[in-house]
């Protein structure tokens, strides 16, 4: 690995071995994006085990395989260090080109954070612990908590693309849309009654649930029941709405666009998509290299469409559930890893700086939760002080969900 | 509150007050819930009046629904649910070489479905259900028998049973193809997926669920090692490696580019062509070769898979678990939801009755945890079969040759939108209920509201179903208030009086409905506004 410097002037010591220390100034950027009552979120799962190693987190190649087997059959094929915007990243605009056209443009505005322990390295557990914050059953994700907390008026409060989300016991409040975007064609059903019709089935539907809970002898029914009255009115908000999504396959540009619509269309306040990109690399890590060029290509193409749309009060959560072990197996594939990365950007988000740290070891470094510096006299950065830092920058009281977590408040300080 | 209840107090409605059956009626919810839970499908009209006749008919009319088909499919929704089987992956095996000019999209259905018509069939016929662990059989079709080389009668049953040929050790489910592709390994991870599916599905441990934080390992440290040693690891993988190694044999993974590769090729010698090989008897002892524990259950050494099985199928927990999934889908819990007193209680019918799982169902049923088990949503699975029970509507689409029921479809359908699993991205049912299932729900009971009009319209009156007072038409108040008692009656086994407030609510939604379009039209979206009923959505 060599270090070109591309935007501002950083050595190889300085990025390798003081790396979140030299980056983690306060950026002078000013902090764009409505107050957090009034944010929406949209959370970017990267499900499978993304390698931060490939980006985020730079390693030498005597410590961690990193991208640099497949690498180096020219000149230009390899990986380097380049700071853009004040963000240190590993770049190979050869293989990863889309990665390095992000931070070029967008790295001022993005926080990266390194040494996020998840504490577990099985797929469903890491997914609930990353969402949610907690590893326990039935506790509802990120974009449930937001989108039912307060709508903002939206017809729905979250909307889940992905298939991932954990609603728990607010499925009420929320959207799922369909592995294919399936919801699109329901919303224009060519079958359904006229709307004069549709709304006196659904004023009876809801005569008749009310009666029902009266009636409930019991609070589980009374819930069941009152959840099905708010599921009415969704339904019938989303009919006035007169809401359009594209119907357009599964794939993470497919996710996108339909979560463009959701968004130009202030349908949801939290949404939540994932990128189905093959990222669960066992057998193959060559696979992580097209993976992040897609992945921050299409996040390129959604920055700017929510620049276009002067859409500021989006805050983009992108995580993943767990990262990769640091030396390829014998498949030539990675292990799961109970630490990973995360990244920030938009609404409230603190730019051009990189937060916690992990040893040439990939593990987690102890870390200051108000700056984000390092800190090995503390502990690492756990998923539900990270998940309480994100409700808490949306507006939501992370101690009604979250009450053990002290909020990871960095990224937007 | 929600707009539409504000919306009903601003338009003077009356706050409205509870509803029971007419005076005198039997209460047939317990009957109507157990209907739908078992077979996914309301009771008939002949089931409700001989319980309203007779409530100590309620188990005699619960084990007739044993033979009913819906039964044996809803054993097999159950245990689709419980292994995340029925995913919406595209092209889990090809149709190339023989199986060319099959259905691709059938075929991907057809593989998932081997190990569940093995389930229904132990169930449906009172064998043990132990023997879904340790049975030689499988269940194939035509094409699936020439995927995996099985024995198919063509004047057969669509479905028949079927020894595996290629020597696998006699594990039920656990050696199932179906299984092991669903849950793949690789070189370095040894089976240790399939061995959680074990733990957690099959026997329901908690010893996956721990909330302790794994740390990443020292450098240098061998990760076998670090498996064995590590507080944060090797709780988990004292229980998952020795179950783990029992599948040793079976390949990792057969990938569909792998049997496309082979055919190009022309299926040379140890290619992945049809029928695919998938286990190799002597390998089953390479545990040894990747220094991993030799194959055991809870300590004590079993010989391979099949070993494995019939270890499992002896320990009390595999009853308990047994009994906790069965009841825990009848009402719509989770199998660590069920109380423990109500689990043991129904795992010890079921092994006083030797493992007939029809005796754990009807004592499930009959049960006062059950009867008292709060509301749930319906699932896609009995939502399009009660459609399909009361209007003979079903939703379906043309798809390259696989006609696909879209209610219950999670690839190019609404199973996921109706609360349903897909076995892959969505993997908890929805608990409560949601504003997609209301879109989806509406969507589909129109259609059936239209089909059930349709037809009743072409019928001469001795052969209409549902609207047995008068065809689907203008009505006067009299007779549409008849007509709207026997629709609350087969729809949602509600015995009404005519001037009931639930038939004026209906008859008020009948007249303004006729303002919009034709009585007939207005009759169709009224029956469809009684299958989106609470009564029916939420049993």
């Amino acid at each position: 690995m060599t270090t070109r410097p591309r935007r501002t002037g950083a050595t190889r010591r300085q990025l390798l071995q003081g790396l979140a220390g030299a980056v983690a100034l306060p950026s002078l950027l000013a902090v764009s994006g409505a107050a957090p009552a009034d944010r929406r979120l949209v959370v970017v799962h990267v499900w499978g085990g993304w390698d931060p190693t490939f980006v985020f987190d730079p390693k030498d190649p005597a410590d961690a395989d990193g991208p640099y087997p497949e690498e180096g059959r020219n000149k230009a094929d390899r990986s380097t260090v380049e700071v853009f915007g004040g963000l240190p990243i590993l770049s190979n605009p050869e293989r990863r080109p889309g990665v390095t056209r992000y931070f070029e443009a967008y790295g001022h505005e993005t926080v990266v954070v390194n040494g996020l322990q998840v504490g577990s390295v099985g797929h469903p557990d890491a997914v609930r612990r990353i969402l949610t914050g907690t590893p326990t059953d039935h506790r509802p994700d990120l974009t449930a908590i937001v989108g039912s907390t307060d709508d903002g008026g939206a017809p729905t409060g979250f909307a889940d693309l992905s298939g991932a989300g954990i609603p728990a016991h607010l499925g009420a409040a929320g959207l799922r849309l369909g592995a294919h975007g399936q919801i699109a064609s329901l919303l224009d059903d060519e079958e359904r009654p006229p709307a004069e019709a549709s709304d006196a089935i659904a004023r009876y539907l809801a005569q008749q649930t009310d009666r029902a809970r009266l009636a409930a002898t019991t609070p589980a029914d009374e819930a069941q029941l009152g959840d099905r009255l708010d599921s009415l009115d969704r339904a019938a908000r989303l009919r006035a709405h007169g809401l359009a999504l594209p119907e357009v396959g599964q794939s993470f540009v497919a996710d996108l666009q339909r979560a463009t619509a959701l968004i130009d269309q202030r349908a949801a306040r939290a949404i939540l998509i994932d990128t189905h990109l093959p990222w669960d690399s066992h057998v193959a890590q060559q696979r992580q290299h097209g993976n992040f060029d897609e992945l921050f290509i299409q996040l390129h193409s959604f920055r700017e469409m929510l620049n276009a749309g002067g859409h500021d009060d989006v805050l983009v959560v992108v995580v993943s559930e767990m990262g990769r072990s640091p030396r390829r197996n014998i498949d030539g594939g990675t292990e799961h890893w109970p630490v990973t990365s995360a990244m920030l950007l938009g609404a409230g988000v603190h730019g051009g700086r990189v937060l916690g740290a992990t040893d040439a070891g990939l593990r987690a470094r102890g870390i200051d939760l108000d700056s984000g510096l390092p800190d090995d006299g503390k502990e690492p950065l756990r998923a539900d002080q990270f998940c309480a830092g994100v409700l808490e920058a949306c507006g939501v009281d992370p101690t009604a969900w979250l009450p053990q977590a002290t909020p990871f408040r960095a990224p937007y300080s | 509150m929600p707009l539409l209840v504000l919306a009903l107090l601003a338009c003077g409605t009356d706050p409205p007050a509870p509803m029971p059956d007419a005076p005198g009626a039997v209460d047939a919810t317990h009957l109507y819930r157990a209907a739908i839970a078992m077979r996914g499908a309301p009771p008939s009209a002949q089931d409700l009046a001989a319980y309203r006749a007779d409530p100590t008919q309620l188990e005699p009319i619960l084990r007739s629904y044993l033979s009913d088909p819906g039964f044996a499919a809803a054993v097999r929704d159950q245990h689709a649910e419980t292994l995340k089987l029925r995913g919406h992956i595209v092209g889990k095996v090809p149709a190339t070489g023989p199986l060319d000019g099959v259905s691709s999209a059938q075929l991907d259905i057809d593989i998932d479905e081997m190990p569940l018509y093995l389930a229904s069939d132990i169930v449906t016929s009172g064998r043990p259900y132990t023997e879904l662990l340790t049975t030689e059989l499988t269940f194939t079709n035509e094409a699936t028998s020439i995927v995996h080389g099985l024995s198919y009668d063509p004047d057969g049953p669509t479905w028949q049973p079927a020894p595996w040929t290629d020597g696998r050790p006699a594990a039920g489910i656990l050696s199932d193809t179906a299984i092991l592709q669903r849950y793949q390994s690789s070189l370095s991870n040894h089976h240790r997926g399939r061995a959680a599916v074990v733990l957690s599905s099959v026997m329901c441990s908690e010893v996956l669920e721990s909330t302790l934080d794994v740390v990443p390992p020292q450098i240098g440290e061998p990760s076998q090692d670090i498996v064995r040693t590590d507080p944060s690891c090797s709780g988990c993988h004292a229980a998952l490696d020795p179950v783990a190694s029992a599948f040793s044999g079976f390949d990792p993974y057969i990938l569909r580019t792998d049997i496309l590769d082979a055919y190009r090729a022309g299926c040379p010698e140890g290619a992945p062509c049809y029928p695919l090989d998938f286990f190799d008897t002597e390998a089953s002892g390479d545990w040894a070769a990747f220094d991993m524990p030799a194959p055991a259950w809870k300590g004590v050494p079993v010989d391979g898979l099949a070993g494995l099985g019939q270890a499992l199928a002896a320990d009390p927990d595999f009853a308990e678990c047994t009994a906790r999934r069965f009841h825990g889908w009848h009402t719509g819990r989770d199998p660590w939801a069920v109380p423990d007193a109500v689990a043991q209680e129904l795992a010890d019918v079921l092994v006083e009755h030797s493992f007939d799982a029809r005796e754990l169902v009807v004592a499930s049923l009959l049960h006062e945890d059950f009867a008292t088990a709060p509301r749930r949503p319906i699932r896609p699975e009995e939502m399009a079969r009660s459609v399909h029970a009361i209007t003979g509507y079903r939703w379906t689409r043309d798809l390259n040759g696989a006609v696909l029921d879209l209610p219950t479809s999670s690839r190019v359908g609404y199973r996921t939108l109706l609360g349903g699993t897909d076995g892959w991205d969505v993997l908890e049912p929805a608990r409560t209920p949601t504003p997609s299932a209301v879109l989806a729900r509406e969507a589909l009971a129109v259609r059936a509201g239209i089909h059930a009009v349709k037809r009743a319209r072409d019928r001469a009156p001795a052969e209409r179903t549902l609207f047995t007072v008068a065809a689907p038409g203008p009505m006067s108040d009299d007779l549409a208030r008849k007509q709207l008692v026997v629709l609350h009656e087969l729809v949602l086994a509600m015995t009404l009086d005519d001037d009931d407030p639930a038939i004026d609510d209906a008859l008020e939604l009948l007249r303004a409905l006729e303002a919009v379009d034709d009585a007939e039209t207005a009759w169709a979206w009224v029956l469809s506004a009684l299958l989106q009923h609470d009564r029916l959505v939420l049993p």
